[in-house]
């Protein structure tokens, strides 16, 4: 009984479960908001999903190993963190949205909360306090916690799994569906160029200090996909799922070194020149690689101009042409991952575009 | 939100902030608290307040023991001395204070002086400078007022050194008339402390051992910063390197922050971690060979030497009692982020091997050695790359010629079960293995020997054999008997072999080596020809050119009936040795799985179809003997260039326990384990796994002993990539090195199956002595080892190193009585070289320059004269001849006491030997016939008046006369 709920868990937390699954979430935390933050059942059993979650999985042999481990337990924290700001956000948020509905102003614009304090004591004193809590947390910790020092790096031997630092898993993860190149340099570029173009790129002068989310809606959920799936929980997956080789293991699954997976995957030109039409790779890369390429350019271009026209008139209107295409162009390399995801767990497609003659491949 | 109390202006409440912040600052406080606490109280601390309660105990026996040790008579003798000479100058007070305050007055005076008189030089040498650079600018005339200053000056000087001899002898005068005084006393009071002094040092140890308030403070939190008794001990060895991958560092070893009675016999039965270390004369003490200031302990014992705890230092566990102690007691785990634990105390020895590589012997690590001589006995290093055994010719026969030697049945026999045929044989069992053994396996097991001797049949040449003459059995086992076959070979089971008991690792085993470094030779009749027999032991390079058998220097009827006795021994069950029929579709589809990995499946069936059911076995045979890597250990035609099939050794003890793949075994995961359940079954990692034929494990059994697996495991354990400084290698001296080549080519040779070299070996003497008394000729054992080979004692001392040369190379009689035969090796010039060599070296000989051997024309005629006289056998005389041959001419004594020829002695013998051998034969070889006629060498105790009867005349005599002989 309980091994055969472990092997559930063990399926849902699979990549195209678990990926699946969170987006879900945030979607239906979003949706159902009301009595996320009202009811106080619905909310307490949502607070407290991760306390019960690690808790009682740390019950688990297997699952212990990898949770106390001192440079896996700041990430079991950060679960939990962001739920709970993601989730007191919300609350907020849902709050004003009534007061708005109203006709009131948000609770951060009522007149007592515009009256002025004093820096001493009211702000100061209350961070010193808040600096020497934290002091001692981390001087607690760091007692009984030794710091976790391994042996001399060896360049013969280097770790298996090699794992980058934990900020950074979310990329290491992207490696596996996409060249290092994309990977590595292009996507993070667009995260970086993404992150400091969103002032520029976001009309909706709504939402200015203060909490609300029926004036932000789309803004928010899409932020908040790409934040808690693409980031946080890849940061999740990397730490606790991903085992030696970088195979996936399930959360009480042993990291047995010599699990074997099958890692055969398929170009999208043999999926149409060979699978489809039965012609063999046309022997011309341009030729060879003509639908990956007319696919991506009807993605990334096509795509965003039918788009205008259409459901994306209103925000085509906004911005203009210029903040809309640099918008969207953003916004479809987001969506590249997830999609690139599905179909390598899918159909095992490798590349959309794979011309090794230019070491070129998306 | 909660409405506030009391906020006044304030939109916080100060009093509750105030009460949190009052809460926060302890919490703080304590955590820091807590923090410098946790800094504080390390584990090698309390180990170390521990053993000063220990060294205290120890130190207060030794005082006690010190106390009772000394002589109480003549200390309370010399205190009355003292106490009487203090009453004496008690009455002398006034004299002595008077003579005291003079001698003081006059040292002041004389030290004063001796302050003026420095003072005045100095002046002077600068008064010197400013002269002659002023003579040098204005002339001599210019400089005059400088010359008067400076004579002046010098007038000082004088004046002052004058004084000061002056005041000299009133000093000493003085103090003479005080020690006068004083004398009594003041020695009484040295003869005292002397007495004492290690009393009052243990007693001043054991006053510093206490814990009082001094040992609290220094030891405090914070001020133990300055100067703390309770302190990390640690060695630096810059000349043991600790390699960090990038760079390297020297070792840090602090083990005996807590290890603190390591290095002292005092602690020796103390309880871990203070026990001493067994084996002080060898390590860790000041005065032994491998002090641990130059050598550490991790260097030897793996672990981190560098830890302060004992999880950080990677202890291992010995066994699973101790492992579960250890979880007990300090939460001991497996950890997997050092690459170097520390070795279990079973595979310490290991360790020998980082600076001691290159020895052949390693007496006081027996395991290890035992180990090293496993590998070379069972030919590891035909499959594995093993750095130190690189010049090693292929351990096995050469099988160029086999369809000479032996029938194809009879191999196919052997193959698949070598056992079977030799008990003690070192050929390993390649099939029917674990992985191999299932209803598929027993037959293609059939399939794959049948073709393997196929293939070495067909490929074999035949070699031309002597025809064998008629020989008489009987007398061909006497031959084999007494000649010395038996050093070497055994035939059937043998009791001497459990006649050594020792506890040294593999003692027995290796005594009963020197007698299996041949085959053994019963059921030879089931293998070879008598023809190929008699070639063989005819001229054993006809067939092997690379054997070691040696020219035993038979004649024909020798070998005649040597061969007769040898065919006649059949091994039961063999006499007619059958290839059972194999399954021709078997071997197709076998051939098939092989062609397939270098043909396309259509052309390899359509070769399949091809050959016929030879050419298959052939083609298959072929592509097995490359799999199983028979050609590392055998010289086969058409892989003389195959390289070698199993994994290098050369580093073994240094690859990763990640990279070793422990199958679905259960076991720990650790590189010994590893190793050992290798050795014990080499193919138990393939138990439950799903593998291609390809794929399996292909390592063949040998049926080790446990004691064997644990001598290799170690001996294994100890090839690592650790390179050792040449500083702290043992020094190459050139005598080391003879000894070193010496020992190898002894052992490549065998020279231990017959002598006694080293005190080692000498494994046929028993055999013949045995034999001697089974036939009666001698009373006990002990009389009949006069018939074994000699032993080798002190050989390189007693012969002359020219002799010894020509000896090896073309053996000469010098025992006649002996049956044992001394054969001819197949020495080259390099080996005879280093035999000569190594002899010397064993006795610390002159060589390669020689000294000049005084011959027969130097001695005094007259001396040698009556040398002979003394020598000669008639009554009053030394009666040499009794005993010794002279030339062809027999001793009288019972062959028991015969000695070798004396008429060889002027080529053989070192003249200076021979003197200290006349002196005393029992020092040089104990339990010698030979009588010491000179048992005191005073003048007159000698046996010849005509030589004054003086011993010494009389030896140089006997010397100048057997030195002559025959010249």
């Amino acid at each position: 009984m309980m091994e055969a709920l472990k092997n559930f868990i063990n399926m849902l937390f699979q990549p195209y479960f678990a990926v699946t699954l969170v987006a879900a979430g945030v979607l239906l935390l979003y949706r159902f908001r009301y009595q996320a933050t009202k009811n106080k059942w619905i909310a307490g059993s949502i607070l407290a999903s991760p306390l019960v979650f690690f808790g009682l999985s740390a019950l688990d042999e297997n699952f212990w190993i990898q949770f106390k481990r001192p440079d896996n337990l700041p990430i079991s924290g950060m679960v939990f963190l962001v739920l709970f700001f993601t989730w007191f956000a919300l609350k907020k948020a849902v709050a004003n949205d009534e007061r708005i509905k109203d006709g009131r102003p948000p609770y951060e614009g009522e007149e007592e909360e515009e009256e002025k304090v004093f820096v001493w004591p009211d702000l100061v004193y209350a961070e010193f306090m808040c600096v020497l809590l934290v002091s001692i947390l981390l001087v607690v910790w760091s007692i009984l916690v030794p710091a976790p020092l391994e042996e001399p790096a060896n360049p013969q031997l280097t770790p298996n799994p090699s794992k980058a630092p934990w900020y950074f898993l979310g990329l290491q993860e992207m490696l596996v569906y996409f060249d290092p190149w994309l990977a590595g340099v292009v996507i993070p570029t667009f995260i970086l160029i993404g992150l400091m173009a969103i002032p520029y790129m976001d009309p909706n002068p709504k939402g200015n200090g203060y909490y609300t989310f029926e004036e932000r809606r789309s803004e928010i959920v899409l932020f908040q996909l790409g934040f808690i799936v693409l980031w946080v929980f890849l940061i999740f997956q990397g730490t606790f799922l991903r085992g030696p080789n970088w195979n996936f293991y399930g959360p009480y699954e042993v990291w047995d070194a010599h699990k074997l997976v099958p890692l055969a995957n398929i170009q999208l030109s043999e999926f149409v020149w060979a699978r489809g039409l039965g012609i063999g790779l046309p022997s011309f890369w341009l030729v060879r690689e003509s639908v990956g390429i007319i696919l991506l350019l009807l993605y990334f271009i096509a795509l965003p101009a039918w788009a205008a026209s259409r459901w994306m008139r209103k925000y085509f209107d906004q911005m203009g042409m210029m903040r809309y295409v640099i918008f969207t162009q953003l916004l479809l390399w987001m969506f590249l991952i997830p999609i690139k995801m599905y179909l390598r767990w899918t159909v095992n497609l490798k590349y959309f575009v794979a011309i090794p003659e230019f070491f070129f491949n998306i | 939100m909660a409405k506030p109390r009391r906020r006044g202006v304030y939109a916080r409440d100060v009093d509750r902030l105030n009460l949190w912040f009052a809460l926060i600052a302890i919490a703080s406080l304590l955590s820091v608290l807590w923090m410098v606490w946790d800094d504080y109280a390390r584990p090698w601390k309390s180990y170390q307040r521990q053993f000063r309660v220990i060294e205290a105990e120890v130190t207060r026996q030794q005082l006690a023991d010190e106390q009772a040790g000394v002589d109480q008579l003549p200390l309370a003798e010399l205190r009355q001395q003292r106490d009487a000479a203090e009453e004496t100058l008690s009455g002398q007070q006034a004299q002595l204070r008077e003579l005291e305050s003079e001698l003081a007055r006059v040292s002041t005076r004389l030290e004063l002086t001796d302050q003026n008189l420095r003072f005045a030089r100095s002046t002077y040498d600068a008064r010197r400078w400013e002269f002659e650079e002023a003579r040098k600018h204005e002339g001599e005339e210019g400089a005059a007022s400088e010359r008067a200053t400076l004579d002046a000056s010098f007038a000082e000087v004088q004046g002052y050194a004058a004084a000061l001899e002056e005041l000299t002898p009133e000093r000493d005068a003085l103090q003479a008339e005080l020690v006068g005084l004083t004398g009594t006393r003041d020695e009484a009071r040295s003869a005292i402390t002397a007495m004492t002094r290690e009393i009052e040092r243990l007693q001043t140890r054991v006053n510093d051992l206490r814990f009082n308030w001094v040992y609290y403070l220094r030891n405090a939190p914070f001020m133990d910063s300055f100067n703390p008794s309770v302190r990390i001990n640690q060695v630096v060895l810059n000349n043991i390197r600790f390699d960090l991958n990038f760079t390297d560092a020297p070792r840090v070893d602090r083990c005996q922050s807590c290890h603190l009675g390591a290095a002292s016999t005092d602690y020796a039965t103390s309880e871990q971690p203070f026990t001493a270390h067994p084996r002080l004369d060898l390590f860790v003490a000041d005065n032994s060979v491998h002090p641990a200031a130059q050598f550490g302990c991790s260097s030897c014992h793996g672990g981190k030497g560098h830890a302060t705890s004992f999880l950080n230092a990677v202890h291992t566990p010995d066994n699973e009692s101790e492992r579960e102690r250890w979880e007990h007691d300090y939460g001991w785990e497996p950890t997997h982020l050092w690459e170097w634990p520390m070795r279990p105390s079973g595979e310490t020895q290991a360790g020998c091997l980082s600076c001691h590589g290159s020895d052949n012997w390693l007496p006081d690590a027996p395991k290890v050695e035992y180990g090293l001589e496993l590998v070379e006995k069972l030919g590891c290093y035909g499959c594995h790359q093993i750095d130190r055994f690189d010049d090693r010719r292929k351990p096995a026969p050469n099988l160029s010629y086999l369809r000479s030697k032996t029938d194809i049945e009879w191999a196919y026999n052997w193959v698949m079960e070598p056992k079977s045929y030799r008990p003690d044989t070192r050929m390993p069992r390649f099939f029917n293995l674990s992985n191999t053994s299932d209803s598929y396996w027993t037959e293609r097991n059939k399939v794959e020997a049948e073709s393997i001797v196929t293939y070495l049949f067909d490929n074999s040449v035949e070699i031309e054999l002597e025809n064998a003459p008629n020989g008489n059995a009987g007398r061909g086992e006497a031959l084999v008997e007494s000649l010395g076959c038996l050093g070497c070979h055994m035939i059937g089971e043998d009791s001497a072999q459990e006649d050594t008991e020792s506890e040294r690792p593999g003692e027995a085993a290796r005594f009963s080596g020197y007698r299996h470094h041949g085959p053994n030779l019963s059921g030879l009749g089931s293998k070879v020809s008598a023809d190929w027999l008699y070639t063989w032991v005819r001229d054993p390079t006809h067939y092997w050119d690379e054997t070691v058998m040696p020219d035993l220097r038979l004649t024909p009827q020798e070998a005649g009936d040597i061969t007769a006795y040898l065919v006649g021994i059949e091994r039961p069950g063999w006499e007619d040795p059958q290839i059972p029929p194999v399954d021709p579709a078997l071997r197709d589809a076998v051939a098939l799985e092989y062609l397939r990995t270098q043909l396309p499946s259509e052309e390899a069936a359509a070769r399949i179809a091809s050959m016929d059911e030879n050419e298959t076995r052939n083609y298959l045979g072929e592509r097995l003997i490359n799999r199983y890597g028979c050609s590392g250990c055998h010289l086969i035609p058409g892989f003389e260039d195959a390289g070698r099939v199993g994994t290098s050794l050369s580093d073994w003890g240094s690859k990763p326990v990640t990279r070793l793949d422990f199958g679905l075994l259960d076991m720990e995961h650790e590189r010994g384990v590893f190793l050992e359940q290798k050795l014990r079954a080499p193919r138990s990692y393939d138990d439950g796994r799903e593998r291609s034929a390809e794929e399996m494990l292909r390592m063949p059994s040998f049926d080790l002993t446990e004691e064997e697996i644990e001598a290799l495991a170690t001996a294994i354990l100890g090839l690592t990539s650790e390179e050792t400084p040449a500083e702290s290698l043992p020094a190459p001296t050139p005598r080391r090195l003879a000894i070193e080549k010496g020992r190898h080519i002894a052992d490549i040779y065998n020279c231990r199956g017959c002598h006694i070299l080293e005190d080692r070996g000498g494994a046929i003497r028993d055999v013949i002595a045995e034999a001697k008394l089974a036939s009666g000729e001698v009373a006990s054992l002990a009389a009949g080892l006069v018939f074994g080979p000699p032993n080798l004692r002190s050989e390189g001392a007693r012969v002359q190193p020219t002799w010894l040369y020509r000896f090896f190379d073309e053996p000469s009689i010098v025992r006649p009585w002996l049956q044992v035969r001394m054969p001819t090796f197949q020495f080259d010039d390099e080996d005879l070289n280093a035999l000569t060599a190594y002899f010397a070296a064993l006795d610390e000989a002159p060589y390669p320059f020689e000294e000049t051997f005084t011959t027969a024309h130097e001695y005094p005629a007259s001396l040698v004269r009556e040398g002979a006289v003394l020598a000669a056998d008639q009554r009053g005389s030394l009666q040499c001849f009794s005993c010794h041959f002279q030339g062809d001419q027999e001793p009288r004594v019972p062959p028991t006491q015969w000695a070798p020829d004396l008429a060889l002695a002027a080529a053989r013998l070192r003249p200076q030997w021979l003197d200290g051998w006349i002196k005393d034969p029992q020092s040089l070889q104990p339990g010698t016939n030979m009588p010491q006629f000179y048992a005191s060498l005073d003048p007159g105790d000698g046996y010849w008046a005509p030589l004054g009867n003086d011993p010494q005349v009389e030896i140089d005599a006997l010397v100048a006369y057997i030195m002559s002989i025959g010249n």
